[in-house]
């Protein structure tokens, strides 16, 4: 069982505590402690993107270690998901994308990242691991409406 | 914004400030009209804060301008609207809304230029409202909205 609501639960209770900070910062018109304030709440997005994120990719890891045995160890993330779900999906697009995020987030590249809607991400995340577990993303989506599916 | 495949130059970041302006201003028109239509003679503040420096504004020398803060108060009761950010993943603009009692995270999800917006609850899977004049109504009475 991952731990995804109690992470999304952590995050809003502190990310509270920063939208109270930024209001009372305004309203004291100290603009130097809003824009200090504001960017420890997008560190804060970040930081639980990436914990969130980890347990996605264990989830991954698990199907692939099903799906392929002890070898999903010799593949890199994205050709472990694969070998789960068709690389035409929507879904695949999105797994890329939060892939390239977390990468550069949690390698250090660059922390000048635009703020995160970790609401919708972690919806968006947790719906992939819905369609997973349906079997329904191993259906390639070009073949679905072919066959008119 | 999602889906942005135009050509991202300084006229387009100009641009796009230009209509997240457009957007606030009208969130809190509407605001402001639905506060008028609650009892409780309600006060209405609009303050100039400064405009958070994003990425893409500091990539094409766009520099940040003010931004309005929204306040209702009356004597049992104070709310703020405070702008976040434009760019935004995973939404198209964020206004952060604190009460006494709690926060909340207004973002706007709607597609194109067309705003929906919708009070997110990140705790809880897909838990959104759509924010209207009822769903201020419960903020303002400190009922819960989800």
């Amino acid at each position: 069982m991952k731990n995804y609501t109690l992470i999304r639960e952590a995050y809003f209770q502190a990310e509270k505590c920063y939208i109270k900070m930024i209001d009372e910062a305004t309203e004291s018109n100290n603009s130097s402690e809003y824009s200090r304030i504001s960017k420890l709440s997008r560190m804060n997005e970040f930081a639980y993107f990436v914990l969130f994120w980890g347990q996605f990719e264990d989830y991954i890891n698990e199907k692939a270690l099903e799906v392929e045995g002890e070898h999903y160890q010799d593949m890199g993330f994205m050709l472990r998901v694969q070998l789960i779900v068709s690389s035409s999906s929507i879904y695949y697009k999105k797994i890329d994308q939060y892939y390239a995020w977390r990468c550069k987030l949690a390698h250090g590249e660059n922390l000048n990242f635009p703020e995160l809607t970790l609401s919708t991400i972690f919806d968006t995340i947790e719906e992939i691991i819905d369609q997973i577990q349906n079997g329904s993303l191993l259906i390639d989506e070009d073949f679905n409406e072919f066959f008119k599916i | 914004m999602k889906n942005e495949i135009m050509t991202i130059d300084r006229n387009y970041i100009i641009s796009r400030l230009s209509n997240w302006k457009d957007r606030l201003q009208n969130l809190f028109s509407d605001i402001k009209n639905w506060s008028e239509m609650i009892e409780g003679n309600i006060a209405i503040k609009e303050f100039d804060i400064p405009q958070a420096r994003e990425e893409l504004m500091s990539k094409f020398d766009v520099k940040p301008e003010t931004i309005h803060k929204l306040v209702l108060s009356n004597n049992t009761f104070r709310a703020s609207f405070v702008p976040m950010g434009l760019w935004v993943m995973g939404s198209n603009g964020r206004v952060n809304i604190t009460t006494q009692k709690d926060q909340y995270i207004l973002v706007d999800l709607g597609e194109d230029s067309t705003p929906k917006w919708t009070i997110v609850n990140p705790a809880k899977r897909k838990e959104q409202v759509d924010f209207t004049q009822e769903t201020l109504k419960k903020i303002i009475d400190g009922e819960e909205i989800f």
